[in-house]
């Protein structure tokens, strides 16, 4: 096969979960028909080089993930400033007497709950970018901060506080949608 | 008041949480994760939190291994574009 045909085929193969996963990441579904289409004309450039080196999917992603982190370090590069005055007194003890209260549910009964997952969800779609991106990221790298560090060019410092701010607002948004409602 | 103290001299309940990102990730210090402790011994709130964002951490791990698929339409325009940008990219 020609390389154009092949590469038909790696079009119609993956757009979708290519596509899936930047809107899971960017939150803007047009951000992210931009960013697929990029991802497919750096591989058809990148072609004759990658060729049977590794699984494809790997290699798709592997260019979508650096895309995903190149849009964002462009667009956050003045860095960003977390606040956790909503959540803390000037002591670092916690302002909300709601915070005392338990949630009802183990995550497997949640987690069976479709209702639970699509306010979760909305909770995770309610987070700004700036904080979601590294967030996801964080999951999808394994863990993997000192590598999310270099992708995103944040200090694994920010990165641990951009996971507790998430963290903190993912729980109130919960709490606000469903467990205290 | 011994809380009082505690949390002052020891950790408060906004390093705790940031410590518990740390240990969420497995990159916690041997002494950071003695003060985490002794933190959560006696800080009830902390203990729920620390709950919660586990609950928060499984869902974003099971996440990653359900990707479905949700707008064919979408999909379908969408190889389109590529293919004709591929063309004029020649």
């Amino acid at each position: 096969m020609k390389k154009d045909e092949i590469f038909k085929d790696i079009v119609n193969q993956y757009t979708a979960i290519l596509y899936n996963r930047a809107n899971y990441l960017l939150q803007d579904s047009d951000e992210a028909e931009d960013i697929v289409q990029d991802v497919f004309l750096s591989a058809y450039q990148g072609f004759d080089n990658y060729q049977g080196r590794s699984n494809t999917k790997t290699w798709l992603m592997g260019i979508l993930k650096n895309k995903v982190a190149d849009y964002y370090r462009k667009k956050y590069k003045q860095g960003t400033s977390i606040s956790l005055s909503h959540f803390f007194d000037e002591d670092g003890t916690w302002k909300q007497d709601h915070a005392l209260k338990e949630w009802r549910d183990d995550e497997k009964s949640l987690f069976d709950d479709l209702d639970f997952k699509r306010i979760f969800d909305h909770c995770i779609d309610r987070l700004p970018a700036k904080w979601s991106i590294p967030f996801k990221m964080y999951y999808l790298d394994n863990k993997k901060t000192d590598l999310l560090s270099q992708e995103l060019g944040l200090s694994t410092t920010n990165i641990w506080k951009i996971l507790q701010r998430g963290r903190l607002q993912l729980k109130e948004c919960l709490e606000q949608n469903w467990f205290n409602k | 008041m011994i809380k009082r103290i505690i949390h002052k001299l020891l950790l408060s309940c906004q390093e705790a949480t940031l410590l518990l990102e740390l240990k969420g990730a497995n990159q916690i210090s041997v002494f950071q994760n003695i003060r985490l402790s002794l933190h959560l011994t006696i800080c009830s709130i902390c203990r729920i939190y620390k709950q919660k964002s586990y609950v928060i951490n499984k869902y974003f791990e099971d996440k990653i291994h359900d990707e479905a698929i949700d707008n064919q339409a979408t999909i379908e325009r969408l190889k389109e574009k590529i293919n004709r940008s591929l063309s004029a990219n020649k």
